[in-house]
């Protein structure tokens, strides 16, 4: 169906996804999730929480977690 | 070396995490490829210090220009205060508050409304919110019939953080090329 079939637009900022609706009600619906469970970041201990009860096994772990070590700082050099 | 936005910056620089945060970045662009009854940016994170939105803007109504409208939050209960000094009307209780005024179907060809609205402390929750828009919109070339220079501020009866913005035309639907993009200003 063409966009004009779906005439509410919507942009998620975090993930840049656009969506199209039918109806102001279904859009109310995904503003009210935004509402409900506003996605913060995880803070730097939530991170490292999430990372070891999501890794199958030790090795994993430890590599993931030097991933996201490496990753916070810098966040970019200037050249 | 590690510089800051307030010290400056020099080759070589380190940019933490912390002080990349200060700047401002877009976090939500569109452009209308189609008429569109409303643009809703969502899931707007809660860690910056304010929201600028610009939008160009033109609706399909027959007129040279009317206001559009903003919705915090999907909220439509009867809680916005606002004002347009084109019309010099403070509206008050309504269910939706004047962000802009967008070149109508009458406009010339190409004709849209030009306004910035910057949403300062937007994730606090301490106090209610408010808005201040400034555009112009210019329907006729070469013509000051139907031109117009505007701000539009207005609040909105509620403490709860910002997480997502509506953008709706009066009546209608904003027409295809219509652009609207939000940028998060850092603390």
């Amino acid at each position: 169906m063409a966009d004009a079939d779906h005439p509410h637009l919507v942009i998620n900022t975090r993930s840049g996804e656009a969506r199209r609706f039918d109806t102001e009600q279904q859009v109310a619906l995904v503003i009210a999730e935004d509402v409900a469970n506003p996605k913060d970041p995880l803070t730097p201990a939530e991170e490292i929480v999430k990372i070891l009860t999501e890794s199958p096994d030790f090795e994993t772990a430890k590599k993931r977690m030097a991933d996201w070590v490496a990753a916070q700082q810098p966040v970019i050099e200037l050249k | 070396m590690s510089g800051t936005w307030a010290t400056g910056w020099a080759t070589n620089d380190i940019v933490t995490a912390a002080e990349f945060a200060k700047g401002v970045a877009s976090i939500g662009d569109t452009i209308l490829g189609s008429d569109t009854a409303s643009i809703t940016f969502s899931s707007i994170l809660g860690t910056y210090a304010h929201l600028r939105l610009v939008v160009v803007a033109r609706d399909d109504q027959a007129v040279a220009q009317e206001a559009f409208y903003l919705r915090f939050n999907g909220d439509s209960t009867a809680i916005y205060d606002s004002f347009t000094s084109v019309s010099a009307v403070f509206l008050t209780a309504g269910t939706r508050g004047t962000a802009g005024h967008a070149a109508g179907a009458s406009a010339t060809a190409g004709a849209m409304g030009v306004f910035e609205i910057l949403i300062p402390y937007y994730a606090g929750t301490a106090n209610q919110k408010g808005w201040q828009a400034t555009g112009s919109v210019s329907p006729t070339d070469g013509s000051t019939a139907s031109y117009i220079n505007a701000q539009c501020n207005g609040k909105w009866r509620s403490t709860a953080a910002i997480t997502s913005i509506t953008l709706l035309p009066t009546a209608g639907n904003f027409k295809t090329g219509t652009r609207a993009s939000l940028y998060a200003m850092g603390f």
